[in-house]
């Protein structure tokens, strides 16, 4: 009766060319209110001389997001097969280009036991560690595989792109191998989209030993795993920019009540040459300019009869440009504490500094900055017919979803 | 008070010789003493003793001084089929569904070495039986629970005689909802079902409901939240208030003052269980129709059959085309067997019944609560079988088909 309304409603865009029946799909309405309140100093050069500001203090409710997961079973008797959609829209940064509200996700996914498919606007999963910062773009300069056709400023043009991903899983989903290409979003450099979303703007594979979700605890690696990137660089002669990043994500006591977890990752790119030091403020020639990036974070979760209370976690980041002797290098702090559910209040301390000659490139040589940040994360299922890939009855007991 | 063989009388069919040789029969019977056999707990109630003759229920005795009935019953994790197409995950002892039926002579000594094969823990009690309370199966309340891969032996001597069975005690609404239930039958010479009505064969169905979806749900839940349990407990880390199990109440009371977070709390917690459980499969031993096994019986043969009901819900089974007697409730006779066609049978409750093969054909056996005649919402299916008699298959007229979906 309601798809009889909605095609009433609306004409005849949803019917189908095969017909519908109605089997009411999963729903999974899942997302994050993020509110931080940032004030900080940053050392930057004012005509002559170097004068230390203060920045204002300001809300900030960037990586805000909600998501829309909608899946069904496909047809066949123990086939276990699920297909589905998820719609998922951020709330970028007050000067992004992406403008007031971007579709982060948009995109149809298939899986079974051993694969999954996925093509469609989605994250990108440029890094093979994932770090504990308040927000996703805090080490945007360290830790990821950047977009090499931007050239402004726009963390969503780095984290999502169009792409079509095949992850393939064996041994208990321990072991998975992802293939994935691209289209990322080409920017001049006010920001103007010069071609979105057209061609291939990057080719992917990872290899990683990784335990799945419900096993987080049972093991020393988390993961450990090895990507190779290429950005395909048409404008250059049709050259190839490679990025080959390792990282290890590692418990280091595997205590469920008290976590401590090392993380690490390095990232080279052999990239290209004649790029200028001043050229480095500019995302794409960031991307271009050979490479290597580092991080190191240690963190501390506290669950106290395995209920999440608190994460304490220190990182420490650095980029470095040998062709252009230049060098930047990051450190966060942070102390999140969980009042409620997924209720988070926390507090994030961030010092960067720039080598000299990046400093006049980017404008600063050293900036503090403090973030207060009130958090409140959900996840609610209806019409939960099946369960995930990764559970442990489809991981250890026969696969059964 | 006695049973009187006039009313044990099925409605007679006088078309039908081979009824009639069968009244003959029961009522010879019923001029012998023993088919007006009182049930032994009456007999026991007016000649002043209790059940069991004994004032109390003794400590099981070392095996130098009595022999004991062994068996070897486990509990595995196990991917069971109870349709094409629908296969759960279930909780099931020596990976059966459900668990095998246990057989034993009143009296008699029995000892089982319950194994768990799981990572989760469990119990076995023995529902129905009057064993010495620490063989009952309660956890924290008369054992601890049984370990991942530990051994534990239940005790006890089988009394009283009927339909008993027995089932997990531990995180009870969910693993009795998964398989871990099975039937007992304490047999005995003196029952005066057997010498009343003298039947052949005898089955035992035990009724099942299951919520696949919560059961998925929350068995994931469960051995994520054991597997870290078991890693603090080899390790000597695991306390109460993370087990939430206490010494007492004002142990637990004092963990609350000391800023602990009950599990219950809406805070913490909004399990499924108890709020909106929504079985949408009905079983008979393991099987939804059409899949559950049809009762056999012969004209002119008197069957028994022994209903267990395993589930969370009362069910309403009607039987077409004859009047059965409704001749024991929790294992124990009745005072006098009731003829009906539509029996109810609440959670835990066992009722048995007979059926007098008077009326050859295929006739249904079913809950009448029709809304559990389905399979996932879809009608026939669920809670159905068939009493089937066995020479149909050489007589003329309609045979029954399978339909899936009206
Ligand atoms: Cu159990």
């Amino acid at each position: 009766m309601n798809r009889t309304f909605l095609l009433l409603a609306l004409g005849t865009f949803l019917a189908l060319p095969l017909g519908a029946q109605e089997v009411v799909p999963r729903i999974t309405l899942a997302g994050r209110g993020l509110v931080s309140l940032n004030g900080g100093l940053l050392d930057r050069f004012q005509g002559d001389r170097w004068s230390t500001d203060f920045e204002q203090m300001a809300a900030d409710f960037s990586d805000t997001h909600l998501l829309l997961r909608l899946d069904r079973k496909i047809y066949g008797i123990n086939r276990n097969q699920v297909a589905g959609t998820v719609l998922g829209l951020t709330f970028p940064d007050a000067e992004s280009p992406a403008g007031p509200v971007y579709f982060s996700q948009a995109h149809f996914f298939w899986w079974s036991r051993n694969w999954e498919f996925l093509v469609g606007r989605a994250r990108l999963e440029n890094f093979v560690v994932e770090f504990p910062t308040l927000r996703d773009d805090d080490l945007l300069d360290y830790a990821f595989v950047r977009n090499a056709f931007l050239y402004t400023e726009a963390p969503e043009y780095e984290l999502y792109g169009n792409l079509a991903r095949l992850s393939l899983y064996q041994g208990q989903s321990r072991w998975q191998e992802t293939f994935q290409v691209a289209s990322l979003t080409q920017t001049d450099a006010e920001g103007r989209t010069e071609a979105e979303l057209a061609g291939i703007q990057r080719v992917s594979a990872e290899v990683a030993y990784r335990l799945p979700e419900p096993l987080r605890f049972s093991g020393l690696f988390r993961k450990i795993g090895v990507r190779l990137d290429l950005q395909p660089l048409e404008d250059s002669g049709n050259q190839w920019l490679s990025t080959v990043t390792a990282g290890a994500d590692i418990n280091l006591s595997p205590n469920p009540l008290a976590n401590w977890r090392l993380r690490v990752q390095a990232q080279y790119t052999p990239g290209q040459d004649g790029i200028a030091v001043q050229d480095l403020a500019i995302p794409a020639r960031a991307a271009r300019a050979r490479s290597f990036g580092g991080v190191v974070s240690l963190s501390f979760l506290r669950r106290p009869y395995q209920v999440p209370r608190l994460l304490v976690a220190l990182t420490g980041a650095l980029r470095s440009y040998p062709d252009q002797e230049a060098w930047r290098a990051k450190a966060i702090a942070g102390v999140f504490y969980q009042i409620g559910a997924e209720v988070d209040v926390g507090l994030q301390y961030e010092a960067e500094a720039v080598s000299q000659g990046l400093r006049d490139a980017l404008g600063f040589r050293n900036s503090h900055s403090l973030k207060f940040l009130f958090s409140f994360e959900y996840e609610a299922l209806f019409n939960h017919y099946f369960t995930d890939r990764e559970t442990l009855l489809n991981l250890e007991h026969g696969f059964a979803p | 008070m006695q049973w009187n063989p006039k009313d044990l009388r099925a409605p007679e069919t006088p078309a039908d010789p081979g009824r009639r040789t069968f009244l003959k029969t029961l009522a010879a019977g019923a001029a012998g003493a023993a088919l007006l056999t009182k049930p032994s707990w009456l007999r026991a109630a007016q000649e002043g003793l209790s059940w069991r003759e004994k004032a109390t229920i003794p400590r099981p005795l070392p095996e130098t001084q009595v022999r004991y009935r062994e068996f070897n019953i486990d509990v595995r994790t196990v991917l069971h089929e109870l349709l094409p197409g629908i296969r759960i995950h279930l909780l099931a002892f020596n990976g059966q569904v459900p668990g095998p039926e246990l057989r034993v002579r009143e009296g008699e000594w029995v000892k089982v070495n319950f194994t768990n094969k799981t990572e989760l823990l469990h119990t076995i009690h023995w529902h129905g039986v009057d064993v010495y309370y620490e063989h009952d199966g309660v956890p924290f309340v008369t054992q601890r629970p049984v370990m991942p891969g530990k051994t534990f032996v239940y005790r006890f001597q089988a009394y009283p005689a009927g339909t008993r069975w027995y089932h997990c005690h531990y995180a009870t609404p969910f693993h009795l909802g998964h398989s871990m239930h099975g039937a007992l039958i304490i047999e005995s010479d003196d029952d005066p079902i057997k010498k009343t009505f003298r039947y052949s064969r005898d089955y035992t169905l035990v009724l099942e409901t299951f919520d696949t979806n919560f059961l998925k749900e929350e068995f994931n839940r469960m051995l994520e939240r054991m597997k870290q349990r078991l890693w603090l407990m080899k390790r000597g880390k695991l306390d109460a208030k993370t087990t939430a199990v206490f010494k007492n109440v004002s142990e637990f009371l004092k963990a609350v003052d000391e800023g602990w977070l009950p599990p219950y709390l809406p805070e913490r917690n909004q399990s499924r269980l108890g709020a909106d459980l929504a079985p949408n499969f009905f079983a008979i031993n393991g099987k939804s129709y059409p899949l559950t096994d049809p009762i056999l019986i012969r004209q002119g043969e008197t069957i028994r059959i022994r209903l267990i009901n395993t589930g969370e819900l009362i069910h309403s089974l009607h039987l077409h085309g004859h009047q059965f007697w409704w001749v024991a409730q929790d294992g124990n006779p009745l005072m006098q067997p009731i003829k009906m066609n539509t029996l109810q049978i609440a959670p835990g409750q066992t009722k048995d019944i007979i059926i007098e093969g008077y009326n050859p054909g295929y006739w249904t056996f079913h809950d009448h609560i029709t809304t559990r005649v389905t399979n996932n919402g879809i009608y026939p299916g669920g809670m159905l079988t068939l009493l089937v008699y066995e020479e149909m298959a050489e007589r003329e007229g309609f045979k029954p088909m399978v339909s899936l979906d009206q």
